[in-house]
């Protein structure tokens, strides 16, 4: 990976980043934070309907519908700006312990978003009659919480890599 | 109470001081106001995309605001609270710091900007809040709103790339600068007038961190030093660059004697890696400041010996100067890069496979 980093850092897009790094890093870091917002708003909203505490005016269905594009036009921003982020700085990025175990849980929330958009709109009535009160589904959501926290968390901490001590690949040499 | 004095006072609190002494907190602190933020940005973003008349047209505006802005607030707090803390572990820079004072600016704009939309079209909410658009009054606040807030996740992240390497960047020499009374204070020393807040906060030279040191002195005369002699190949031929007339010699000669007397600045027992706050802009393959600093303090011996071959080398290069050889000096110049080379793997970028590769190709790894 540190060899693909290095490699990809030589490119041509990469180098015109980097020599305008000065403003390209902080605004394409601005639209990454964006992106969460969006995200994170969208989310919120579909989990606390499902967990009962906000959007109880509306049916499971009209939430998904208002909040889902928007959590997977968010997602295509974040790839879009992230990706942006590693081909400007591939070491910096690539070449540490935060940046994958976020992109497991990126992964992992992902999975979830599609499982659940796709079954509420199968089967909206039994997720509003039934599958709301499950003890099962209820832990899902707030795990949700969870994977949204480390996924922020983490990508806060590809900054501060060294935290990980030796666990972090950046501290080998 | 003065501001500075103040700010300054905020920065010697335990509390910021246990903050900055830490290698996790601040990080913590920072994605704890990402969450926060994310939080605060994507709620505000429901509502006005609802009086804009873009999305969730068809929900009540009263019901479904009331149950946002209760988050919002409860975000915005912790926001706050993580901000404030961010804050005080380096009060001065910050209060400085221009995308700082913008962004408070903004803040305050949209604290406004939610005041007047209350004392408006928010007055009559019960008329408009089931159309699918809101009054002209309220699409104009919430366009604010959206501008205001996308405007101010921008200020906030440009902070960060404003109050590390700015500092460095400021205290470059300028020629009218004499910076050997600044450094060392001496009693006709002429007051550094655009000094950053860091450097205006100190009150003599041992104050000043290695970092600030290598910017303000050794860096400048180090980059001279290696333009002023070189072979150039090109369409032209091979070119031999080296100093020719009486000033140019004397111009590498004064630069050799910063050289020289950079060992004593650089020894002196106490002296800290970076300034407070200082990050490294390239953690991947840097030590980060705290990180040097423990280097530093388990191995002053040792630095010591290699701030001693920086002295020899450019001892060597005045030796040249004086016999006018210009192949001396490039030796010299040479065996100066391999001291600051070898001293700065070892304590700065110690995981820099790439630079480590070079050195050993050039054969300039003394450990």
């Amino acid at each position: 990976m540190n060899d693909f980093a290095v490699w990809l850092s030589t490119t041509l897009p990469s180098i015109f980043l980097q020599t305008h790094e000065a403003w390209m890093i902080p605004i394409i870091q601005s639209l990454h934070i964006i992106g969460i917002g969006l995200a994170v708003g969208s989310v919120l909203m579909m989990t606390l309907r499902v967990l009962g505490r906000a959007g109880m005016d509306q049916t499971l269905l009209a939430i998904q519908s208002r909040f889902g594009p928007w959590l997977t036009g968010a997602l295509c921003l974040l790839l879009a700006s992230g990706g942006l982020l590693v081909v400007a700085e591939p070491v910096r990025e690539l070449v540490t312990l935060s940046f994958w175990v976020k992109m497991v849980f990126v992964a992992l929330l992902t999975a979830m978003a599609v499982t659940f958009q796709r079954s509420v709109r199968k089967q909206e009535q039994r997720w509003e009659q039934a599958l709301v009160r499950r003890p099962g589904v209820r832990l899902m959501a707030m795990l949700v919480f969870v994977i949204l926290g480390c996924i922020i968390l983490l990508g806060r901490l590809i900054a501060y890599d060294h935290i990980w001590g030796h666990l972090s690949p950046a501290t080998k040499a | 109470m003065d501001i500075p004095a103040w700010l300054k006072s905020l920065e010697e609190t335990g509390l910021a001081s246990g903050i900055r002494a830490s290698l996790y907190i601040f990080p913590i602190l920072e994605s704890v106001h990402v969450m926060a933020l994310s939080v605060v940005f994507g709620t505000i973003t429901i509502v006005d995309l609802r009086l804009l008349g873009l999305a969730s047209t068809g929900r009540a505006f009263a019901r479904m605001s009331s149950e946002l802005l209760r988050m919002t607030w409860g975000a915005f707090a912790v926001a706050a609270l993580t901000g404030t803390l961010m804050f005080m572990t380096n009060a001065r820079v910050y209060y400085n710091n221009t995308p700082f004072r913008v962004k408070m600016m903004l803040l305050a704009l949209a604290g406004l900007n939610m005041a007047l939309f209350h004392l408006t079209a928010g007055r009559s909410v019960a008329r408009w809040e089931k159309a699918p658009t809101a009054p002209g009054i309220a699409r104009l606040s919430a366009g604010l709103s959206l501008t205001l807030w996308i405007a101010i996740v921008f200020a906030g992240r440009v902070i960060g790339f404003t109050t590390t390497g700015a500092q460095a960047k400021e205290v470059a020499p300028s020629p009218a600068t004499n910076f050997d009374d600044f450094l060392t204070g001496g009693d006709d020393a002429p007051a550094p007038a655009p000094a950053p807040p860091s450097m205006a906060a100190a009150e003599d030279s041992t104050n000043f961190s290695i970092r600030t040191i290598m910017a303000a002195k050794v860096d400048p005369s180090g980059d001279y030093l290696f333009e002023s002699i070189a072979d150039i190949a090109d369409e032209h031929g091979v070119t031999h660059k080296a100093p020719r007339s009486e000033a140019q010699w004397d111009t590498v000669r004064h630069h050799l004697q910063v050289l020289v007397d950079a060992e004593k600045l650089l020894v002196v027992p106490g002296r800290r890696a970076a300034e407070p706050g200082d990050r490294s802009s390239n953690p991947a393959v840097e030590n980060e400041p705290e990180q040097v600093q423990k280097l530093l303090d388990s191995q002053h011996p040792d630095f010591v010996a290699r701030a001693g071959r920086l002295r020899e080398a450019a001892t060597l290069g005045l030796r040249a100067v004086d016999a006018r050889d210009t192949k001396a000096l490039f030796g010299a110049i040479t065996a100066i890069d391999k001291a600051c080379e070898s001293c700065h793997l070892h304590y700065w970028y110690p995981n820099d496979k790439r630079a480590h590769e070079a050195a050993q190709e050039e054969g300039g790894i003394i450990e």
